[in-house]
């Protein structure tokens, strides 16, 4: 095999929750978070990982993580295998990823001071020495665009754009190759929005890393974003080239996904057709497509077996039993 | 087109509402103006800390206890409801002609009482009147309208029985018990879903259209304003920066804040780079134009004092120096 390795490759991942004998009557039901899901992710590569409340991308990018142990399947990092280890020893055997949490605030401590914040992940990480440590802090203080002053500063005096890029600084200190970050902009005005964004583009460039950008806001991973993929109920339905994507969506649920998207042009809303319902538990058990009980193209096949991801074009692959069959829908 | 003068169902002029805070006098509004419209729905569209929620208060003289109207006037038809006892307001305004929907879903009801019990509670409250079945009817009609599955056994349900997107819908029929005329929501999709926030949008477009209702609608997005309003007011500050019809500021916005503000949005701007400098506090408020510390065009005289309202021939109406008199003189 002369195949080119890829940085990070995930192969039919299952993350279950639940299951457990409860002392008393039934056990807890299990709800599968992560569904069998397999990508890759090519080194300096951005991928937005998209899916409404509850479709499992923060279960995903935690099972990458190893602060989730997964139920079965193969993580491969720099060809490496990773999986089947217990959370301490996954931790260990991926340091080269990192996470940053979706709100950096809540995840600094009110009683330390940004320094020491950043100071104790470099300790944790084994560089002893203080000299050094301090060196680190302050390039990457500036790297995310914040004044070496900031040292000092406590958590609560800074603004919601600042408490990200601290949040940021705290991970890329560690000098990690895959930074996974979990709705790095929700909560966040548009004016802070775009100023965080710019600066992670930035610090993608220039430090060469590869991205797994978790969100709900398809403007966002559109403009932030290479490759997209996307989830519904622990399952990826879509993926392939952003451009591919957004241009021509296969899936019914992507078109409906991105169909439902703000956009800044009035009066869009009569033109788009609502998905009707709400997405069933992560604990239903369902034969054949997760998406068939929301779906205006669904028939009997599509409750008998569970669609594979096939290919579109190049890159581009679809999990849904009619994709010849319902035509493509160009999208603006 | 009809061009006889139509009068604004709501309108607010140049009201500032200030708050006693421990460091001192906070002006949380600064002359600030709006038009509603009978039939349409207005967006109030600004960041966090621009007063729009605090202007949701106001008309609904719900103001925090240290707060306190400081100038203006907020007329609804002929009244002005800065001057009404406050029993006329809990009981014609609040519970009559101007409804109310919360934002967060998830936090607006009791988790301890079904949901029946507090819809009734909140329609027996406004009408005063006893007649029970009456009452239930009428609220399963209105759960209807707002398109909710099962309207009957929905009532005998608990709120966590009932996802985001069904909860905002019995929020909007809590909000329509009174058959009020205006409704204000204050962003009631922002914790939604992109596909449960096109429902929702849905529904209040219908049912303002339905019911004849007219709208206004508190978001900082400026996405969903697209979708659904017709004119739009932006807020920058505690100060109303420019207002007009939805299409033309999203295509030719006019004040400066407003296209920094489009610009950040990720669909535009060639670079995402944001607004330098930060908003103000609104203990320490810059004078004149709030938005002239950041602003590419501040002028010497955006600090003397709030610029005029320059009201324009196409309904665009923007609070800025460059399209003054003077500007165009």
């Amino acid at each position: 095999m002369t195949k080119r390795r890829s940085l990070l490759e995930i192969e039919d991942v299952v993350t279950l929750y639940g299951g457990s004998k409860r002392l008393l009557g039934k056990p807890r039901p299990v709800v599968r978070g992560v569904d069998g899901v397999s990508l890759t992710l090519e080194a300096g590569q951005a991928l937005g990982l998209v899916g409404e409340s509850g479709c499992g991308k923060t279960t995903l990018a935690k099972t990458i993580l190893g602060l989730i142990r997964e139920t079965s399947g193969t993580i491969l990092l720099n060809g490496q295998v990773v999986s089947g280890l217990s959370v301490q020893e996954a931790r260990t055997a991926r340091p080269t990823v990192q996470y940053v949490h979706q709100d950096p605030g809540a995840a600094l401590d009110p009683w330390w001071s940004i320094g020491h914040a950043l100071d104790e992940a470099l300790r944790i990480h084994g560089v002893t020495g203080r000299d050094e440590r301090r060196r680190r802090v302050d390039e990457m203080l500036n790297a995310v665009g914040l004044d070496p002053s900031f040292r000092t500063r406590y958590p609560h005096e800074l603004s919601g754009g600042q408490q990200r890029r601290v949040g940021l600084a705290r991970i890329l200190v560690l000098s990690p190759r895959i930074v996974i970050l979990d709705e790095p902009t929700s909560g966040l005005d548009l004016s802070v929005q775009a100023t965080v964004l710019g600066v992670l583009d930035d610090l993608r460039k220039r430090l060469g890393l590869t991205y797994m950008f978790v969100s709900h806001d398809l403007s966002v991973v559109k403009r932030m974003c290479e490759q997209v993929a996307i989830m519904y109920l622990g399952r990826i339905v879509e993926i392939g080239p952003t451009e591919e994507i957004f241009a021509r969506p296969q899936h019914p649920y992507t078109r409906a996904l991105l169909a439902a998207v703000p956009r800044l042009e009035p009066g869009s809303l009569h033109d788009t057709p609502a998905l009707p319902g709400d997405p069933p538990s992560g604990a239903a058990v369902m034969a054949g497509c997760v998406f068939q009980t929301r779906c205006s193209f669904a028939v009997s096949k599509c409750s008998e077996a569970r669609p594979p991801l096939v290919s579109v074009s190049n890159e581009h692959m679809a999990a849904c039993a009619r994709l010849s069959e319902i035509g493509t829908v160009a999208q603006v | 087109m009809m061009q006889a003068p139509v009068k604004p169902l709501l309108e607010v002029r140049n009201l500032s509402v200030s708050v006693a805070t421990d460091e001192g006098e906070a002006r949380i509004l600064d002359r600030a103006s709006l038009a509603l419209m009978p039939g349409s729905i207005h967006g109030v569209v600004g960041e966090s800390g621009c007063g729009k929620s605090t202007l949701m208060r106001a008309i609904l003289g719900i103001l925090p206890k240290r707060g306190r109207a400081t100038e203006g006037n907020i007329l609804l038809g002929c009244r002005d409801l800065l001057s009404l006892p406050a029993a006329v307001l809990q009981s014609e305004v609040r519970g009559g002609q101007v409804g109310f929907i919360p934002q967060d879903p998830y936090q607006a009801f009791n988790p301890v009482f079904r949901v029946g019990t507090q819809l009734l509670e909140t329609s027996r409250s406004r009408s005063g009147k006893a007649g029970h079945s009456g009452e239930k009817a009428n609220i399963i009609s209105l759960l209807k309208s707002v398109q909710l599955a099962d309207p009957e056994r929905a009532l005998d349900r608990y709120p966590h029985q009932f996802s985001g997107g069904q909860r905002q819908r019995l929020l909007i029929a809590a909000a329509l018990t009174s058959s009020p005329a205006i409704v204000l929501a204050d962003e009631p999709t922002t914790a939604l879903d992109v596909t449960t926030q096109l429902q929702i949008l849905k529904l209040l477009r219908w049912l303002t259209q339905e019911r004849g209702l007219s709208m206004l609608f508190v978001t900082h997005d400026f996405g969903a304003v697209a979708q659904l309003c017709d004119t739009v007011t932006v807020m920058y500050a505690g100060q109303t920066v420019e207002s007009g019809p939805v299409a033309q500021i999203l295509a030719a916005p006019l004040h400066p804040y407003t296209r920094m503000l489009l610009a950040c949005h990720p669909d535009r701007g060639a670079v995402l780079a944001g607004i330098p400098g930060a908003v103000s506090s609104p203990l320490r408020p810059p004078s004149g134009c709030r938005f002239n510390p950041r602003c590419p065009s501040a002028r010497p005289e955006c600090s003397a004092a709030i610029p005029p309202r320059t009201e324009r021939a196409d309904k665009q109406d923007v609070q800025c120096v460059l399209y003054g008199a003077e500007a165009a003189a």
